[in-house]
């Protein structure tokens, strides 16, 4: 029994050998699955450059392409979505300022049509 | 001679007319109105031992038959004066014959006293019985004022609200007192067998719930801080230790491996999860179970604070991170299938949970299946909150729910809550000691690792500012905290294997 306030105490002797190899071994497999999540996607993006720098080598013929041309950092990206986004929403504002009125021609309907109203004495 | 056969035949008719007056008296006064007594030791249940007080109605007929009520139920038969004393028959053969006295306007049946009502008192006693009023006990008023304070604290301090208005609100429906007795089944509470709360209830006994909400996260989540920056996976592999510290917590208390272990989850401060595991491994823990896990988790902004600033110096929690690199959609798409290939592999029990989790993010980042995304991430997981979250809470009836058990619960879920914010704030500064330079990364987002998505990482932004009020770190902080999310699933499943 381990003091720790006056009487109360913990007694470690109450948990089971096998309580303490599941916690042990449990949180072992937890990092193990994860640690294995963590290698498989430092090593994916370190690949898929690879497949894109052989492409835009084969490409541009050119024998070094830097860093910074395949990998964009994320804020760059934001940046560059954000200017897209800002260029196609005020495409509106080049219009060609030609104001122009057209006709409108109403299609018939006799929806509310003055002559199928209460007020007009039915002709027999 | 004549004269003393004229004697003889006035005495008895004289004696005839007496008797035959004490006997329409005997059966007047039997036959008026309704003998009901009042009596404890009814049991509420079959597996709870609380008794409570109940009425039972004895109403005689005038054609010698009788109905005995006792806990709604009518056992009839016959009734019989014989030497003043009353022989009641039972109908019922397995009811054993009794015999009644009446004295003093009252009836006294196998030692029970049974005084005379009206038909319309007795009637309104019945009634009487049925209210809450009645049936109420200091435990479900207590209960009621819990979920009041659920309600309370999801609208003026808006923490958790979707959870703690459905949670609070069923507090409240499962601690309406109704009649309760052994063998009585009035098909209300949540665990009356048929009753629509019993029904509802099916989806968290039978683990049905979660797996769903995991398919709704997983349409939400977005995993790409976690793709871009891999390395911040271990701290939510870190902060599980809140599961298995509280497990052994757990054993030294008493509980049981299988218990123990169901409790041990609250340290994952996933809510979905600990309800999975609890409904495998001790379902009928599952109320304070779930109960701690979704308190704590809408607790996180004031337990994990005084943790964060006590563990991680001003100085460190002024880091600033590199920003996360834009990750393809090819990573993005390649995460779910890569993850759950991985992950339930090696721990093939937490299999409901991340397989809806990966699928539902499938559905997410593929962008083909909007459709599907749209209706996991919004109806699906609305209609399956509501349901969890007030069966959840009508699941605390507080002659179920208030145990010296769910006081230990909630003592180890707080305790693994600081565990886990522990847990993952000193990996997060072991992990600096190894980084160098830009790589370096702010140890306040280890918190985020305890999973309760996203309010733990909600938290870490909140005290990455208070500390410099340009360092944004909410972006750094999902990394820890979605992959917490799936270690504790994964923690869950290993569980699972272990103690199923």
């Amino acid at each position: 029994m381990i003091p720790i306030l006056g009487n109360i105490g913990i007694d470690f002797s109450a948990i089971p050998g096998q309580g303490a190899t599941i916690a042990i071994v449990g949180w072992l497999i937890v990092f193990a699955a994860l640690v294995l999540l963590v290698i498989v996607f430092t090593q994916t993006p370190k690949i898929i450059y690879y497949k894109t720098r052989k492409k835009l080598r084969e490409q541009s013929k050119h024998a070094d392409i830097p860093d910074s041309e395949i990998h964009l950092p994320g804020d760059t990206s934001a940046a560059i979505a954000m200017a897209l986004h800002y260029y196609f929403s005020d495409l509106h504002d080049e219009e060609s300022n030609v104001i122009t009125i057209k006709r409108v021609r109403k299609t018939y309907s006799p929806w509310s049509s003055k002559i199928y109203g209460l007020r007009v004495w039915p002709r027999r | 001679m004549k004269k003393f056969w004229l004697v003889i035949g006035t005495f008895v008719l004289l004696f005839s007319g007496i008797f035959s007056a004490h006997a329409d008296d005997f059966n007047k006064i039997l036959t008026k109105g309704k003998w009901v007594n009042k009596s404890d030791g009814y049991k509420i249940s079959a597996d709870n031992d609380r008794t409570i007080e109940r009425y039972k109605t004895f109403s005689f007929n005038a054609d010698q038959t009788f109905v005995l009520d006792s806990i709604k139920t009518k056992f009839r038969g016959e009734w019989n004066v014989i030497d003043n004393c009353i022989y009641l028959e039972f109908n019922n053969q397995k009811l054993k014959p009794k015999i009644a006295n009446l004295t003093d306007d009252q009836l006294i049946v196998d030692g029970e006293v049974f005084k005379n009502h009206s038909g319309a008192v007795a009637g309104l006693l019945n009634f009487y019985e049925y209210t809450g009023i009645y049936n109420a006990t200091p435990g479900h008023l207590l209960m009621i004022v819990v979920g009041i304070f659920f309600i309370f604290l999801a609208i003026r301090y808006n923490y958790e609200p979707l959870l703690l208005i459905p949670i609070g609100f069923g507090i409240i429906i499962g601690n309406i007192p109704f009649f309760q007795a052994e063998g009585f089944n009035l098909q209300l509470g949540i665990y009356e067998e048929g009753s629509v709360m019993n029904y509802l209830y099916f989806g968290v006994r039978q683990g049905i719930y979660p797996p769903l909400i995991f398919l709704g996260i997983g349409a939400m989540t977005d995993f790409s801080s976690l793709i871009s920056n891999p390395r911040l996976m271990i701290l939510g592999a870190a902060a599980q230790i809140g599961i298995f510290l509280t497990f052994l917590g757990a054993l030294v208390l008493g509980f049981t491996p299988a218990e123990a272990g169901a409790i041990g989850i609250i340290g994952g401060a996933d809510g979905p999860t600990a309800i999975f595991l609890s409904s495998k491994l001790a379902p009928h823990l599952i109320g304070p179970i779930a109960i701690a896990a979704y308190s704590y988790m809408a607790l996180v902004p004031i337990i994990q604070p005084p943790f964060m600033r006590l563990i991680i110096s001003k100085k460190e929690r002024k880091i600033r991170m590199k920003p996360p690199r834009s990750v393809s959609k090819l990573e993005k798409i390649m995460f779910p299938i890569v993850g759950l290939l991985l992950t339930a592999y090696i721990s093939p029990s937490s299999l409901p949970l991340l397989g809806m989790l990966f699928f539902g993010n499938l559905l997410k980042e593929s962008t083909v299946t909007r459709r599907l995304a749209e209706t996991a991430r919004n109806s699906l997981i609305d209609i399956v909150t509501i349901l969890l979250g007030l069966t959840v809470g009508a699941s605390t009836q507080a002659d179920v729910f208030l145990t010296p058990q769910s006081l230990m619960i909630f003592g180890l879920g707080a305790l693994s809550f600081v565990v886990a914010t522990c847990g993952g704030l000193f990996f997060a500064r072991l992990m600096n000691v190894f980084l160098k330079g830009d790589n370096k990364i702010n140890p306040l987002i280890g918190a985020a690792g305890v999973s309760a998505v996203p309010d733990s990482a909600r938290v870490v932004q909140h005290e990455g500012l208070k500390a410099d009020p340009t360092n944004h770190l909410l972006m750094h902080a999902m990394a820890p905290n979605v992959s917490g999310v799936i270690g504790s699933a994964v923690g869950a499943g290993i569980l699972l294997s272990f103690l199923m």
